[in-house]
């Protein structure tokens, strides 16, 4: 296992850095970032040509982007381009955030898919079952900025004209700089938890039911049952931890995905997360900005799957890692 | 089997409860950075603030919502060049010479008086004026203050946003504390003397400071207190969030009546709105946006829109790398002839700025300059049937007889149709104002093809390379025309001339006129040159000026002294936020 | 070294349908008692009816059983249909604008109402339909093609081949779309929807290449297959003709899904202002526009229920075909 382990790790370093590399000829070649400079009618042409020579523009892409791969170690990432601060601590600020929130609507989007996969796979065909399989279809079906936009459209309306605010639409806190763990906080994450907890149920709670079916179909379940074990029993001991399994594997992927930042919530919600710190980087063309996002969420993606994989060897002994 | 299970859960929890309390932890730092600059945490000084306005005017105090974050508040910094910056660290912080008043008349601020002559300039900073720079005795604002601006600005390292006028000036004369005199470079007299120094810098307090580093989180000296010249200093920032201003009880003008103002990013315009109908905030100057027209109502609420300093425009492309039939006069008359300006202005702004009219003056965009006589480009006015007949006269041939809605047919003149590329940004309203105008040209036989760029592109590429045929986008301008110089100039590259003329329009009249005014001192005559090159330049359409996007601040009824705030010069809204306090 | 990973790209396993199909029944022959084997001949000869019925056709009998995916069926049918001929049922041209009737609600003159600038939101909306129907179907066949080959080589070659395509693979996949496609908008012009389809055939043919390989890896050691290698069939004749179709079933099914999944990822990108960008109107776009005007509710609903019916018909038939094509499916009750 353990070489398994490090045989991946050593595999996933180049294609980082194949990764990082062709992302970093991609956006560089995206645009002249001092562009925006020019709208001004009296643009100094000497701060122009300062900043080309200070943000390297001026030499070929390659350079540059041995450049930043130095600046990456030995300066935390680097300074953003276009504000020159430091990159790592927005990351962090920022990442912690968006990890706050989709902590949250993973926990919850896990807990409530296992337990109705558990029972619609356990009463099959019955009317929850079928209730609950077609809202699982409809949270595939539905697209996130959609949902995103429907809850906020819809708590905007019932606070105009009732005047209750049930939850916020926008920001994380009411007053900037507040608590993380406030009554307050809770109430403006809501929806967005909202929206990534119903799409990530969906995703879930198919999956569950559909593992529990394939458990509960076969031999030593029957066997159990044979021996005149209590359903209870078979449901708990047999069928819903081996059923478990698969589950890990999609939620450590899904999370992966989603530690990139749920960009399209975090837009519609203006919430100070990664995804849209991303969104406004590239806005501004801000290299280095761009870069610290994808090379962390990169990163994310590539442990997170590594972890899929080990937890699912780990869990299910038929599996033998070389 | 199961033990396994059980021992990933744990492992499951314990990573999540380290991502957890780290998150708890990163969430609540302040923004503070190795620099040493740095404010106090933002959370402590908000977590002061009331969330509710009748306790905030209790408190004396308000919440101004920002609809962008902030880069920055060296306002001289080609960063940090900002609208939003400048509402916070301009006039309630750092401020200047002149202040510019909402009808673009410029008032002495700190300068008790100031002479310009073709040889000089002479600034006399009035006695009063200090420098709060909180832990250190006061400061006067001297002369020092005003040649150390001079010095890093025109300093070739410092990345400023522009240095023209401060290139003019060959070199400096302290006479004594609070007066000092520039001397301008042979032949190079600037006589926009009034936009320089709007913005001093305490060469004190920044020793060992570079320009492109401070200021980045604060407006302070180099021990990271906050330093201030106006009615407020900044007290704390928090990157992302939002920044507090408190009262600065050392100012020299009259003192300021809110003791704090709090001001809170929202950078989604939707959630603005909403938080100005509930109370969250007390004040925002939003971008306009059709969504605001639900406040322009609102019994509780102040809504005030005025043309800002900006000329939202077409250029059109008369160099070598447009379509030639632009080259030709009478096809841009048409093309101006065929656009319903008012029309387009009252799709895309009526419901939130009713009044605002087209600009019709190439040069000056606000107040008696701009309209009656000097609306040289009312000759221009939506007129179809006479675009149709120019083209005729001209023996165009194969367009329509009158103008169509559903016409089909495109012109022919000289063996060339007259269809041209069309390159805008991706801002909603030029998306929008790109069709509205092509159903319009459309129906008098001319069409044009939109192509829509990202920003980058478009300002970085397709203009700078003069490569397009008609581009909308808009320049920000001034109370003074010189502003405009760069973007009517014949281009000259090598002697830096016309920087700003993509449409590679050159007439030598207009260059000498421009020349001439940016040197005279005498105000009459230098309008009157100023208007001659802009009636020129209306009469050969070299651009076809469409409006002034507005400028909108909304405020809270109850909120007194802000009724003549909305100020459309760089200044912003907040430039008299000192008399700014809670009535009935 | 062998990793089992599970199936990425369009989720949601088997044995997932709402409806039971009944008892997959291999085939029907009928033959007179007594015989061990009947032959066609001997059946005709007894004047009997012989009905083989090929794995396809029991496919399609599988697939008319689940009625969730007839609905879906139908559903996509009536939709295309309104995209195809979007030039026909449309009452106005979408671009029509008229200044005097901006932001009304659904009307006799308007079913969706009308946007900002008074066009036809009923006609947007059909042309969009039409634009995010050419996206997904392009999208979805394009990058099958393309990940069937890559998967087929690097599956049925195996060793340094299969190693580099599946660290291709891995880099595929961990490349920012969203980068990709700035760059491609600030190098090539504007966001006309080919070139986004174009950049998400890029990215989704990871999700097929991999399941087709493991089907090469596990196929290739099988006896048939060296049984037909020994009697001189060259690769391509082993990839193509006896290897190949087994992976058809996966194939349809993540093609199938694949549509929804690029209408619905293309519609973020354009609401987020990277995809196919205005006037050209794409569902994404629609809804984008409509965040200007919150009060205006016809202007977000309308385009998003067209979203969510074309992915949910969409996911629908998918299922069905999973089912109808999954030889290995067996529907038992427990």
């Amino acid at each position: 296992m353990l070489t398994y382990i490090v045989r991946r790790i050593l595999y996933s370093i180049p294609v980082l850095f194949f990764s990082t590399f062709l992302s970093f000829i991609f956006v560089s070649y995206a645009g002249n970032p001092l562009a925006q400079l020019k709208q001004n009618p009296r643009f100094s042409p000497q701060t122009i040509e300062n900043m080309t020579h200070q943000l390297h523009l001026d030499m070929p892409v390659i350079q540059r982007y041995f450049l930043w791969l130095q600046d990456v170690f030995t300066h935390k990432l680097g300074n953003s381009l276009y504000t020159g601060q430091a990159l790592w601590p927005q990351i962090t600020r920022t990442m912690g955030h968006t990890a706050q929130f989709i902590i949250i609507s993973e926990v919850l989007a896990l807990i409530l898919g296992i337990s109705i996969g558990i029972y619609s796979a356990i009463r099959q065909y019955s009317v929850f079952d079928y209730v609950f399989t077609s809202i699982s279809f409809l949270g595939f079906a539905m697209p996130t900025f959609w949902l995103a936009l429907l809850l906020q459209i819809a708590f905007t309306d019932i606070f105009l004209h009732y005047n209750i605010r049930i939850f916020y639409t926008s920001g994380l806190n009411s007053l900037p700089g507040g608590p993380a763990w406030s009554w307050d906080r809770m109430q403006h994450l809501a929806l967005p938890i909202a929206t990534l907890c119903i799409i990530s149920f969906a995703l879930y709670s198919r999956y569950m039911r559909a593992s529990m079916l394939d458990v509960i179909n076969s031999d030593y379940v029957r066997t159990a049952r044979a021996k005149g074990v209590s359903e209870w029993r078979v449901i708990m001991r047999h069928v819903f931890r081996n059923a478990l399994i698969p589950i890990t594997t999609v939620a450590a992927l899904n999370f992966g995905a989603l530690l990139g930042g749920a960009i399209v919530t975090e837009t519609i919600f203006s919430l100070d997360g990664i995804g849209f710190f991303f969104i406004q980087s590239l806005a501004t063309l801000d290299l280095y900005a761009v870069m610290a996002y994808l090379l962390i969420t990169a990163i994310a993606v590539v442990v997170f799957n590594l972890i899929a994989d080990i937890a699912y060897g780990f869990l299910d002994p038929r599996i033998r890692y070389d | 089997m199961h033990r396994r299970v059980w021992f990933l859960a744990a492992a499951v929890v314990a990573v999540l409860g380290l991502t957890g309390s780290a998150a708890a932890v990163t969430a609540g730092k302040s923004s503070s950075t190795a620099q040493s600059l740095h404010a106090a945490p933002f959370a402590t000084a908000m977590a002061n603030i009331p969330r509710t306005p009748a306790a905030r005017a209790a408190k004396k105090t308000m919440v101004f919502g920002l609809e962008q974050t902030v880069t920055g508040f060296n306002l001289g910094n080609a960063d940090q060049n900002a609208f939003y910056a400048a509402i916070v660290a301009g006039t309630p912080v750092i401020r200047g010479t002149y202040i510019i008043n909402t009808k673009g008349k410029y008032l002495l601020d700190m300068a008790s008086k100031v002479k310009a002559t073709k040889k000089s300039l002479t600034i006399k900073i009035k006695k009063n004026a200090n420098w709060n720079w909180l832990g250190h005795k006061p400061k006067p604002v001297t002369a020092a203050d005003y040649i150390y601006t001079w010095k890093i600005i025109t300093d070739p390292t410092s990345n400023v946003a522009s240095a023209v006028g401060y290139s003019n000036i060959a070199r400096a004369k302290a006479h004594g504390k609070k007066s000092v005199t520039f001397f301008w470079k042979k032949g190079q007299a600037f006589a926009d003397y009034r936009d320089l120094f709007g913005y001093v810098y305490p060469g004190f307090a920044l020793k060992g400071q570079k320009f492109n580093d401070y200021w980045h989180n604060c407006v302070c000296g180099n021990d990271g207190h906050p330093i201030s010249n106006g009615p407020f200093y900044m007290s704390s920032y928090t990157q992302g969030q939002g920044m507090v201003l408190k009262k600065n009880p050392k100012w020299y003008g009259k003192k300021a009546r809110l003791n704090s103002i709090a001001f809170k990013i929202i950078t989604d315009t939707n959630s603005e709105i909403q938080a100005m109908r509930g109370g969250e905030v007390d004040a925002i100057t939003p971008s306009p946006e059709s969504a605001l027209s639900t406040l322009v109502h609102q019994k509780n609420l102040v809504y005030s829109a005025v043309p800002s300093f900006t000329q939202e425009h077409w250029d059109i492309e008369v160099g070598p790398g447009g379509a030639p039939l632009l080259k030709k006069l009478y096809v841009r008359a048409a093309i101006a002839r065929g656009m319903n300006r008012p029309s387009l202005i009252k799709a895309l702004y009526g419901g939130i700025a009713p009044g605002l009219k087209p600009l019709n003056n190439t040069f000056y965009e606000f107040g008696s300059p701009a309209g009656g006589k000097f609306a040289y480009f009312k000759k221009y006015d939506f007129n179809p049937k006479k675009a149709i007949a120019g083209l005729k006269s001209h023996g165009c041939t194969g367009g329509p007889s009158s103008p169509d809605k559903n016409n089909s047919k495109v012109w022919t003149c000289g063996g060339q149709k007259t269809e041209f590329h069309f390159d805008t940004t991706t801002r909603q309203s030029r998306v929008q104002s790109s069709q509205i105008f092509k159903q319009q040209l459309m129906a008098i036989g001319i069409k044009i093809n939109v192509g829509i760029h990202d920003p980058a592109d478009f300002f970085g590429t397709i203009l700078p390379n003069a490569n397009f045929d008609i581009g909308e986008y808009a320049w920000i301008g001034g109370p003074d025309p010189s502003g405009f110089d760069a973007i009517y100039q014949c281009y000259n590259a090598a002697k830096n001339l016309g920087g700003s003329n993509y449409k590679r329009y050159c007439n030598k009249k207009v260059d000498k006129l421009i020349k001439k005014g940016e040197a005279n001192f005498n105000s009459r005559k230098r309008t009157a040159q100023y208007q001659t090159a802009a009636k020129i330049t209306s009469n050969e359409i070299a651009v076809i000026p469409l409006y002034a996007p507005p400028q909108i601040f909304v405020y809270k009824r109850a909120l007194q002294g802000a009724s003549k705030s909305n100020n459309p010069t760089s200044e912003g809204p907040t430039w008299n936020l000192q008399s700014w306090h809670w009535g009935s | 070294m062998t990793e089992i990973k599970p199936e990425q790209g369009p989720m949601a396993p088997s044995d997932d349908s709402l409806f039971p199909t009944n008892q997959a029944v291999e085939g029907e022959i009928i033959a007179p008692e007594g015989s061990m084997v009947a032959t066609v001949d001997d059946t005709h000869a007894a004047g009997l009816e012989l009905k083989v019925r090929s794995q396809w056709s029991y496919a399609r009998m599988r697939f008319f059983r689940h009625r969730l995916a007839l609905i879906g069926l139908f559903g996509l049918v009536v939709i295309f249909s309104a995209g195809i001929f979007a030039g026909f049922i449309a009452p106005y041209t979408f671009e029509e604008i008229d200044l005097n009737n901006i932001l009304q609600g659904p009307s006799h003159a308007h079913y969706f109402g009308t946007d900002a600038l008074g066009r036809d939101e009923f006609t947007r909306v059909v042309w969009g339909i039409r634009t995010s129907m050419e996206v997904g179907v392009f999208v979805a066949l394009v990058s099958t093609f393309v990940g069937l080959i890559i998967g087929a080589v690097a599956g049925y070659y195996g060793g340094w081949l299969d190693n580099l395509l599946m660290r291709f693979t891995d880099l595929v996949l961990t490349l920012p779309l969203l980068a990709v496609l700035l760059t491609a908008t600030a190098l090539l012009g504007q966001g006309s929807q080919w070139r986004v389809s174009l950049i998400l055939v890029f990215f989704f043919w990871t999700g097929i290449a991999r399941v087709v390989r493991g089907i090469f890896l596990s196929l290739r050691e099988k006896e048939y297959v060296e049984a037909a290698k020994a009697s001189g069939a060259g690769d391509a004749r082993l990839m193509f003709r006896h290897i190949l179709p087994n992976t058809l079933g996966p194939i349809v099914v993540n093609a199938t899904l694949a549509v929804g999944t690029a209408i619905l990822v293309e519609a973020a990108l354009s609401f987020l202002g990277f995809g196919i960008k205005p006037p050209t109107p794409s569902l994404g776009v629609l809804v984008s526009e409509a965040r200007a005007n919150p009060e205006q509710w016809w202007l977000t609903v309308f385009p998003g229920l067209t979203i969510v019916a074309i992915v949910l018909c969409v996911n629908f038939v998918g299922d069905g075909l999973r089912d109808a094509l999954d030889p290995t499916q067996r529907r038992m009750r427990a």
